[in-house]
């Protein structure tokens, strides 16, 4: 009933353009890059104006309509899967780049801009954007916000929570919020830092404002062949170690090499078990002397062998192959699943031990390719879902992996999000108190819960159904708090 | 300082607390201005709850009881080579890691090195129901729940208690430079203007005065570089960029009503009034010292004005959200009650 209303209201208050109903208009949404999760939305609407995100809020809030936002659909948690009667409301028709201010070095954009948008458009001043995930052709400035995305560059110049200086934030009870700008610091309770990586459950980001950097004049990528998976780890510790901060420091393993470089072809040692790409970037003589100093640590750690580029056709060579290592997994099975947990980096070479063996127990193939300079890992899981519970395997290694994660002392999700895909294990990361406080804090921004219902945090109902009684560092589940 | 583990007084009093709804204070080691001075409030003590939890060099990440200095932080990880990127506030060296992430406030190197609320990764606190709760952890990058361990940053202990916090932290610098130049405002304006816009080791800057200190920190061929385009300049070994921090320059001596100014990035501070001030974070962030109680005047479309010190400092009005993040932690008004930020 009130779901008609909510269309019949939507109808009178957008232009016909903006709403989607037909099933095979809304076939493209029925997923993220979380492919093997799929949902038909009941309604898709496409807004062209923050005015008409509010209209869309207005009228769902009135009729207890379920929102899910979605930028560009490239998350790889399931964050934005619709709901099978809620509005399904998609930010990518509101991609202008509402200004470029070189005296305070900020860009502000709409939500729907893709972040390699920003770094094009400023490349002319001699700036650029940081936070540079893989997917930056494709995904949008919101999405990056809602998941507090992070990308190859991301160890020396941090995350997109340390590179949004100001947001505008719809809330479903139509209130915008303006936080932060253009000045550092404002004093308050820190909004921004609930907002980003909140996944699309606070509110909806309609407006960004980015801290745009100077390009480093100069730069250089190291790769360094290891034969041994866990010195190449101890590299990364001892880079890490040494007093230098690395542009980028990824890791890529046997299986990785490979794939890419029969993907790329960019002369990659597919002999060696591991290779580290170490980027240096800033000044020519720090660049210099840094370079340096990485190639006598490779060396001390036992590279085999280590490619040097300062000429930037070279440097675009070394990157490539990491940078196709996601299509190129794709080449080598039908399907694979991105893990994204995160290890304290003297970890890296215990974990990756076990993850072998759980690959050995699972049947299962696994690629990794990684953040190692931040300890972020994204195993590929390699499987078929065409065969008979492959798919189901490939979770529950998933899930053994994150477990694993968690017990090193780590995180269930570096950068990917919660969204669906990860719900189960915030059971085993957070203690019930600490969840319910979570539930407490969406309620102050949405207290009907119609924001995105259903990701990121489960209810303690569904962590005491799936752990029995799950037992969280040692405590025992408190029998007194609310269940729901 | 010894290293002492007092968490099951500090719990046990919340708890005494929110079964007598006897609202508490929170103190560290008093060094920053209360939000509300009011006698008939009880303070509970994070000072004797001290000691590093962990550190460990190689993966740049250091945990300590919130009582903690700042200084023995500071000394123990200088000694390997690395600190606090944010470098807060110690005023008085009392500061402790507990009231530097609830006043939020964050060195001379903020523009370039991050902010104190930047560089923390995790907390383990209590809040207003007495319940001890972990958010964010020890690693770089972690997105699993909101983010509510930044939360606790500038949240000036209206929150909860802050028990323990986990920061990353930053190799220090191969070389550093301190320099000084003969510069008036608007021309010390443009020259800050041009750094941010190409790669340098710039790393502090503070104007008053017609003099203009700049921090090079990095390479040391790259400081040199930076050092030898620089015109007019001279190497100055007598400025302290720990004691702009903390507030010790002479600039901050006095008794007068200082307010903090925070300006968009890329404007100049319009001293129409002829005002004492000094400016630092590339020229962002503004003392100004007025003779009255009354603030100096700034244009609202490019900063914002907030009384430092010597004022009674006012909490902001209850704001729809403020009051209900309050209510989300601390429903029954045990910390600070009636006070929101
Ligand atoms: C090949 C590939 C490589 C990738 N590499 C990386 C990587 O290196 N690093 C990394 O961090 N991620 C990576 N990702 C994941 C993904 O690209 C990021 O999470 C990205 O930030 C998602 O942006 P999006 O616009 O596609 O968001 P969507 O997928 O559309 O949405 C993601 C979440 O954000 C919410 N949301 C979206 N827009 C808004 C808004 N305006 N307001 C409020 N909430 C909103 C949604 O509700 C959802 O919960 C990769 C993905 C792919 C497919």
């Amino acid at each position: 009933m009130t779901n008609s209303i909510a269309l019949q209201l939507l109808g009178s208050e957008l232009p016909s353009r903006a709403i989607l109903t037909d099933r095979s208009e809304v076939k493209p949404f029925e997923t993220d890059g979380l492919t093997a999760h799929r949902q038909t939305p009941w309604v898709v609407v496409l807004p062209e104006s923050v005015a008409q995100v509010r209209t869309v809020l207005h009228i769902c809030n009135e009729c207890r309509v379920p929102v899910v936002t979605r930028g560009a659909g490239t998350g790889l948690s399931g964050g934005a899967r619709p709901n099978s009667d809620g509005v399904l409301l998609v930010l990518t028709k509101m991609r202008e780049i509402l200004d470029i201010d070189l005296a305070s070095c900020t860009a502000t954009v709409e939500p729907g801009v893709t972040n390699l948008a920003i770094s094009d458009a400023v490349r002319q001043h001699g700036l650029f954007y940081a936070p540079d995930p893989s997917s930056q052709i494709a995904c949008s400035i919101g999405g990056n916000v809602a998941e507090n995305a992070g990308g190859v560059h991301c160890l020396k110049y941090g995350l997109t929570l340390h590179n949004v200086m100001g947001l505008k934030v719809q809330t479903i009870e139509g209130d915008e919020l303006v936080l932060g700008g253009k000045s550092y610091d404002s004093s308050g309770y820190d909004y921004m830092a609930l907002m980003v990586g909140s996944e699309g459950m606070l509110g909806v980001v309609t407006e960004v404002t980015v801290k745009l950097l100077p390009i480093p004049s100069n730069r250089s990528v190291l790769l360094g062949a290891f034969d041994d998976i866990e010195r190449a780890g101890d590299c990364v510790a001892g880079i890490i170690s040494s007093g230098l901060v690395p542009a980028g420091l990824e890791m890529m393993d046997k299986l990785a090499i490979k794939a890419a470089e029969e993907f790329a072809n960019v002369g990659y040692p597919t002999g060696a078990e591991a290779i580290l790409l170490c980027e240096i970037d800033g000044g020519e003589a720090d660049v210099k002397q840094h370079t340096s100093q990485v190639e006598r640590l490779m060396k001390s750690f036992g590279a085999l062998d280590i490619d040097v580029a300062i000429d930037p056709a070279e440097c675009e060579r070394l990157w490539r192959g990491r940078k196709s290592a996601f299509p190129a997994a794709g080449r080598i099975a039908p399907d694979y699943y991105c893990m994204d947990g995160t290890v304290p980096r003297g970890k890296i070479g215990s974990v990756l031990s076990a993850i072998a063996a759980m690959s050995e127990k699972y049947q299962l193939a696994v690629a990794n390719v990684f953040h190692a300079g931040d300890g972020n890992l994204h195993p590929l899981i390699l499987y078929d879902a065409a065969e008979e519970k492959q798919q189901q395997r490939a979770e529950e290694f998933g899930a053994e992996i994150l477990e694993c994660c968690i017990l090193a002392g780590g995180t269930i999700t570096g950068e990917h999000g919660v969204g669906i895909e990860k719900i189960d294990q915030m059971c085993s990361q957070f203690s019930d108190e600490e969840l319910e406080q979570f539930h407490q804090l969406r309620k102050v921004f949405d207290p009907s819960g119609l924001m995105n219902p259903g990701k990121a945090i489960p209810t303690l109902a569904r962590c005491s159904e799936i752990g029995g009684m799950h037992v969280h560092r040692g405590k025992l589940p408190h029998p007194e708090l609310e269940r729901f | 300082m010894p290293d002492r583990d007092d968490s099951a007084y500090l719990v046990g009093t919340i708890e005494n607390a929110v079964s007598s709804g006897e609202p508490i204070a929170i103190l560290g080691h008093g060094s920053k201005p209360r939000l509300v001075e009011s006698d008939d409030i009880a303070f509970l003590c994070t000072s004797d709850h001290t000691g590093i939890i962990d550190y460990r060099p190689d993966e740049l990440v250091i945990t300590a009881r919130s009582g903690t200095s700042l200084e023995e932080i500071q000394e123990v990880v200088h000694a390997q080579g690395q600190m606090l990127p944010s470098d807060p506030p110690m005023f008085n060296r009392k500061g402790t890691v507990g009231g530097a992430i609830a006043s939020g406030l964050s060195g001379p190197g903020r523009p370039w090195y991050g902010s104190t609320r930047d560089s923390l990764l995790g907390v383990e606190v209590v809040n207003g129901k007495g319940q001890r709760l972990n958010f964010g952890g020890k690693v770089i990058k972690n997105v699993a729940g909101f983010d509510i361990a930044r939360l606790y940053a500038g949240s000036k202990g209206t929150l909860g208690l802050i028990l323990s916090a986990t920061f990353k932290l930053l190799p220090v610098s191969e070389h550093e430079i301190t320099v000084e130049l003969e510069r008036s405002d608007v021309d010390a304006f443009h020259l800050l203007e041009s750094y941010s816009r190409r790669s340098s080791t710039l790393a502090g800057s503070c104007h008053s005065e017609q003099t203009l200190y700049l921090r090079f920190a990095g390479a040391t061929s790259a400081v040199q570089q930076d050092f030898s385009t620089l015109n007019g300049a001279s190497v100055c070994s007598s400025f302290s960029w720990s004691e702009l921090r903390d507030q010790n320059l002479s600039f901050f001596g006095d008794s007068s009503p200082l307010w903090r100014v925070s300006l968009d990035r890329g404007n100049l501070y319009q001293n129409i009034d002829e005002l004492s001030v000094l400016s630092e974070w590339n020229g962002s962030l503004v003392w100004v010292k007025t003779p009255t109680e009354s603030p100096p005047p700034v244009s609202t479309d490019v900063g914002r004005v907030e009384p430092f010190r010597h004022l009674g400092v006012q909490p902001k009005s209850s704001l729809k959200y403020a009051s209900r993040l309050k209510q989300a932690f601390d429903p029954l008004g045990i910390f600070e009650p009636e006070v929101v930020v």
